[in-house]
């Protein structure tokens, strides 16, 4: 299918600031003093019951803010038939409540038919290429929108891969017309863990590209052979992500930027002091533009 | 360079077993031991919505114990759903199979009270019974519609006392943790509030054959005549207004009573 003929209906686009992941475990409290941001994003997977509370609280959020879809179930690059019934659930969600932006994972998380539940490595390959975008593909057709897709975090590579990430996405967004989420924590924790500069992948990238920003925390540990660094969630963005973030708002200008924090959630006020953070950051390239 | 298919495959085994040796001509030798990384998320996501969706049973297992159940259980049925919610719904049948838990034959019914408040959580919206319907002579004309139960609504019988064993194994209970096992089973209604909330509570005979009289889709009044028969001096028009309260039962299909 060609790129131009998906349409991208973003009833309710999400702005060029900084959002924050909307967690189970801060429902009071977003619900109690909504905190001063400008977005959420939820895990899509979260909202696929039947109803009660999380669906009644993202209806309450949604009615005052601008929200993103994130999903880590489509498993955009296993072998296994794409996951229909889970599509239509996504389908139904993102037509119900019109979040803004749809997000994937540029992973496998299946195989027949079992769920890993962890983002698992694609080979840069041909063949997976072709393979993702089909996939990518059939998930905006099925979803009459385009959706994003996000680099993960590796840790292993394989040998004999054909290109670069930067490349595999770039060709992937070319050929579908599906847009970059860029999580500048796993752009610096795959560099690191491969020896890698961070910042030629961010040069790798076209501006018209990137529709959001994810950052996040990370944690090291020692290995066999080393440190590793780990992507978890469960940490403060680190002064050498913030750095890169830098970098990428001037080569790309402001965008959509995601505080994305899942274990050892801190106090709703740490995930909000971290959002004011990544805005001031963003205003000043807004000044500088401007 | 195998094929996709066959690097997942690979990649798969190496996931179930802990085995890399099929995956040692694929990547490089300095990363072998970083594929640990991905073996331990996809243990530590089982074990940990395990833990979430069986807080109880964690607490009297302990977390090394469950953390080894929680292995055994992806290996022997492993997940088939991308949604963590429904990660856990054979555990309430499985656990008891196990050999290290056959002297704990309460514990069954314990998984199946935390499945039941995991399942009213999620469950889907309806239309309540509003408080005022049985003014009025409300009784008289719901006496012959069928009042279904929120589909929240699970009832679990048990000769276990589940509750107190809930009960005491709460986060911050500061009460009496002694549970004697001859004090008798429990009949027990679990549900969500209007506020969303869930709980459970326990049921006299009356009570419970209300409900039950009902979730068989019989009309109020002959569910109010059995729990009656069952409970002779039952107040039914407290029980009633309480259970309509908790949000316990829905409006009648062709009711003009409902309310959101």
């Amino acid at each position: 299918m060609e790129a131009s003929r998906v349409s991208t209906r973003t009833l309710c686009p999400i702005p060029a600031a900084a959002g924050i992941g909307l967690r189970p475990e801060h429902y009071d409290a977003v619900l109690d003093t909504p905190p001063r941001v400008a977005w959420f994003e939820v895990h899509s997977e979260n909202y696929m019951g039947d109803g009660g509370r999380p669906v009644r609280v993202l209806e309450a959020v949604r009615a005052r803010a601008p929200i993103s879809f994130h999903g880590v179930g489509l498993s955009l690059g296993s072998v296994d038939p794409l996951d229909t019934p889970h599509l239509a659930r996504l389908r139904a969600l993102a037509h119900r409540f019109e979040p803004g932006l749809v997000s994937e994972h540029l992973a496998w998380t299946s195989l027949g038919g079992v769920h890993f539940n962890d983002l698992l490595p694609l080979p840069c390959t041909r063949e997976a290429l072709r393979h993702v975008a089909r996939r990518v593909e059939r998930v905006q057709d099925a979803l009459g929108r385009t959706i994003a897709v996000e680099n993960p975090s590796t840790y292993v590579r394989f040998d004999d891969e054909e290109m670069d990430e930067a490349t595999f996405l770039v060709a992937l967004a070319r050929q579908t017309g599906c847009s970059l989420l860029a999580d500048l924590n796993n752009v610096y924790v795959s560099a690191c863990n491969h020896g890698r500069d961070p910042y030629r992948w961010l040069e790798a990238i076209p501006p018209e590209l990137v529709t959001e920003i994810h950052l996040a925390g990370h944690t090291r540990r020692s290995t066999g052979d080393g440190e590793v660094l780990i992507d978890t969630h469960s940490a403060p963005v680190s002064d050498a992500v913030w750095a890169l973030y830098d970098r990428a708002l001037s080569l790309w200008g402001p965008r959509p930027t995601l505080i994305e924090w899942d274990r050892d959630l801190p106090p709703l006020e740490t995930l909000v002091g971290e959002a004011r953070t990544a805005q001031a950051r963003l205003e000043a390239v807004h000044a500088v533009a401007g | 360079m195998p094929s996709l298919a066959d690097l997942q495959e690979r990649f798969a085994h190496y996931l179930a077993s802990g085995r890399t040796a099929p995956l040692a001509r694929t990547i490089p030798p300095e990363c072998l031991d970083r594929l640990t990384i991905h073996r331990n998320n996809s243990l530590h996501a089982g074990e940990a919505a395990l833990r979430a969706q069986y807080p109880v049973i964690a607490r009297l297992v302990g977390d090394t114990f469950l953390a080894a159940m929680a292995r055994r259980y992806v290996a022997e049925l492993p997940p088939g759903s991308p949604v963590l919610a429904t990660f856990g719904v054979h555990f309430p049948a499985w656990l008891p199979r196990q050999p290290e838990v056959r002297n704990m034959p309460w514990l069954e019914d314990i998984a199946r009270l935390e499945w039941a408040l995991q399942e009213a959580y999620h469950a889907a919206d309806a239309a309540t019974l509003d408080p005022g319907a049985l003014g009025d002579g409300g009784v008289t004309r719901l006496a012959e519609s069928a009042v279904p139960l929120h589909p929240s609504v699970r009832l679990l019988a048990s000769s276990w006392p589940v509750g107190r064993i809930w009960t005491v194994n709460q986060a911050g209970w500061t009460g009496d943790v002694t549970v004697s096992l001859d004090e008798g089973g429990d009949r027990l209604v679990v549900h969500r509030t209007p506020d969303l909330h869930t709980r459970w509570q326990r049921l006299g005979a009356g009570r419970w054959t209300l409900l039950r009289t009902l979730a068989e889709g019989e009309p109020l009044g002959a569910a109010c005549e059995a729990a009656l028969a069952a409970e002779t001096d039952l107040a039914l028009g407290p029980v009633l207004t309480d259970l309509i309260r908790s949000g316990v039962l829905c409006a009648p299909a062709t009711s003009t009573t409902e309310r959101e």
